[in-house]
């Protein structure tokens, strides 16, 4: 089955519009987000990738372009009652697990705070047992329920931030840099613990990262954004081996390697240049790339 | 060989907080030789920063330096009075941090941060201050140096940033750099530039640097030696190549797993399971026994002392021991070892 959960048209997004510093955030990015994927987005900072992560939930209103979301549009959502059951079935997991997290908050208060919202459960013995089974789904003692963030380790935090994001059981979770503040071999704790949410869950992400080499153990297709332009599409395998444009190789070539002989003669690539204005088209089946 | 230039011995520092004492690091002995990249590697709280921070004697109030000594040109540095050390910081010692965002002061424009350093060290005037400052500042690649002398921190990017903390922490030439994960704030791409601009740098100027990091990726491509730390104590030290090439601690093999690489298929990742103890009350015997699938009865009671591999290379593991049973932990290691090898020898071949 190739049903698309999230579809992306001609999304762009200008933020000062108008204003001397007007900035082109996204210019013009499509792509589809196929129900039980994972779709990786990567690129630098500054590149969209978060801004377009946010238009897709609607945190962002977009300038222009449509976001499709299980046949419904996203940017015309209107009244409460649909908003809300549009972020209910739609989550974010954060970068940054200290400064996402309330620290006036115990953990039980931050992964209930959804249920409460959503009144999926309106009284206590329920409550706690929601926060206690939620806890120990992503690995987490449901005794260290009424503790609070700084009692914890960065990598215990994001599980605190995955726990909280699927308390409402959403199909679709926008996972933002979730490793880049975390030590590798935590980073490689939490993209296990991810692979075995999808399937117990059956979610769908889209997970927006810069470092490519932690992405695409995650990732079924990836997209390679630079500039507010998509510049690259494809399997994760495709984008990894067969890299096409330009940027895509440079990103690749940066990623340092865990073998000092072969880091003495790796060669590295730098892309500077303003990548042309053309569309994506498809090179080999499932492989797209905007190149003229 | 030369003399080294830092040794530190049997350091051990604790903390006081309102929870207990936190024995933050516990027995580390280290040297740095001349002109090397020293990298010290380990995760979060296993006390990298803490042991250079000692080094520097910037440690905040409530740490107390236990025992041990860090002796630099044949004085202890913990003995020194303020004064002697304000002498040293930014002139001998000097350190890059990891955040470019904060280590900067966003009121003062870059060049007159930069030209700080000499002025305060060193009898020299302020013009010559200021082409020294325009001479470093081109040198660490920063376009246009004389333009941008009066711009602010913020009008510049991350890696800019980056560029001009190097230049501040280079400009006296320093005999120590220390690096305190500079590249973990900043995009794949821009690390790599970093990190050529610090090599090139230390080369040079003949600068000794100790590098703190928890990316091995990054370790393979800048370090001479490396020192594996965890919970506070040094478990493995050797050649960039000891460590990468035979491993002997399961954490040091543990870490190397779970490093990504490029080359390997999916379901390859490995992490380490758990998280390291708490510092409070550091367990007896091998810190990382309860992580470890391999551990044997006698890494829960009994520290175990530095075994010799090689002349370069010791190892702190029972594993060593002549009564210890062999297991091999490095399977996917040799793998990658030899994935690794033939495309060294492809990119030889493409030079021919």
């Amino acid at each position: 089955m190739t049903e698309n959960l999230v579809e992306v048209h001609h999304l762009k997004k200008y933020f000062h519009q108008g204003r001397p510093d007007e900035v082109h955030a996204i210019d013009d990015v499509s792509f589809n987000i196929q129900r039980g994927e994972v779709f990786g987005l990567v690129g630098e900072s500054g590149s969209g990738k978060t801004t377009t992560g946010r238009c897709i939930l609607n945190l962002y209103q977009p300038t222009s372009g449509d976001i499709i979301y299980d046949g419904e549009d996203v940017t015309k959502l209107k009244g409460h009652q649909k908003l809300k059951e549009f972020h209910q079935k739609t989550s974010m997991i954060f970068q940054d697990p200290y400064s996402s997290l309330d620290p006036r908050m115990s953990v039980r208060d931050i992964i209930a705070e959804g249920l409460k919202i959503h009144q999926k459960i309106t009284n206590r013995e329920e409550f706690d047992e929601k926060v206690a089974e939620t806890m120990k789904l992503v690995g987490l003692t449901p005794d260290l329920m009424n503790r609070y963030p700084y009692e914890f380790s960065g990598g215990q935090r994001q599980r605190i931030g995955i726990a909280r994001s699927l308390a409402v059981e959403p199909e679709f979770v926008v996972a933002d840099e979730p490793l880049s503040a975390l030590d590798v071999s935590i980073q490689a704790q939490i993209v296990q613990l991810m692979e075995y949410l999808k399937e117990v869950r059956n979610l769908t992400y889209l997970f927006i990262a810069h470092d490519i080499s932690m992405v695409r153990y995650i990732s079924d297709r990836i997209g390679v954004m630079y500039h507010g332009k998509l510049l690259e599409l494809g399997t994760a395998d495709e984008i990894v081996n067969h890299p096409l444009h330009p940027y895509t190789q440079s990103l690749l070539s940066a990623v340092p390697v865990p073998d000092p002989t072969y880091e003495r003669v790796r060669k590295q690539f730098t892309y500077d240049e303003e990548p042309a204005n053309v569309p994506l088209r498809e090179v080999k089946p499932g492989h797209y790339v905007a190149l003229a | 060989m030369a003399e080294d230039v830092l040794t530190i011995k049997h350091l051990s520092v604790d903390f006081k907080t309102l929870e207990g004492t936190v024995h933050a690091i516990r027995n580390v002995t280290l040297k740095l030789h001349p002109g090397e990249v020293l990298a010290l590697v380990g995760e979060s709280g296993s006390g990298k920063s803490v042991t250079t921070k000692t080094v520097m004697q910037l440690l905040p109030k409530n740490a107390e330096v236990v025992s041990g000594s860090v002796e630099y040109e044949g004085r202890d540095l913990l003995k020194l009075p303020e004064k002697e050390l304000q002498k040293l910081r930014g002139n001998d010692l000097a350190e890059i941090f990891q955040d470019p965002m904060t280590a900067l002061n966003p009121t003062m424009q870059v060049g007159k941060q930069i030209m700080e350093p000499l002025l305060q060290h060193q009898d020299i005037n302020k013009e010559d201050a200021k082409t020294k400052a325009l001479a470093i500042m081109e040198k660490v690649g920063i376009i246009n140096a004389k333009e941008r002398f009066k711009d602010f921190p913020y009008q510049f990017s991350g890696g800019m940033r980056q560029r001009i903390v190097i230049a501040m922490a280079l400009i006296c030439h320093p005999k120590i750099l220390i690096a305190d994960e500079p590249t973990t704030a900043l995009d794949v791409t821009i690390q790599s530039q970093i990190l050529k601009l610090i090599k090139q740098l230390k080369d040079e100027l003949g600068t000794a640097v100790i590098f703190i990091t928890h990316d091995l990726g990054v370790v393979a491509g800048i370090a001479d030696r490396v020192a594996v730390m965890y919970a506070g104590r040094i478990l493995e030290f050797g050649s960039v190549n000891d460590i990468f090439y035979h491993p002997q601690h399961p954490y040091t093999v543990g870490l190397l797993k779970s490093t990504p690489t490029m080359e390997m298929g999916g379901g390859d990742l490995e992490s380490i399971p758990g998280t390291p103890p708490n510092l409070i009350n550091p367990p007896a015997g091998d810190p990382f026994a309860y992580r470890n699938r391999y551990a044997l009865k006698i890494d829960f009671k009994k520290l175990p002392p530095f075994f010799k591999v090689s002349d370069t290379h010791y190892a702190a593991t029972w594993l060593l021991d002549k009564q210890a049973p062999k297991v091999h932990l490095t399977d996917k290691l040799d793998q990658r070892r030899q994935h690794y090898a033939k495309l060294v020898e492809k990119e030889a071949h493409q030079d021919d």
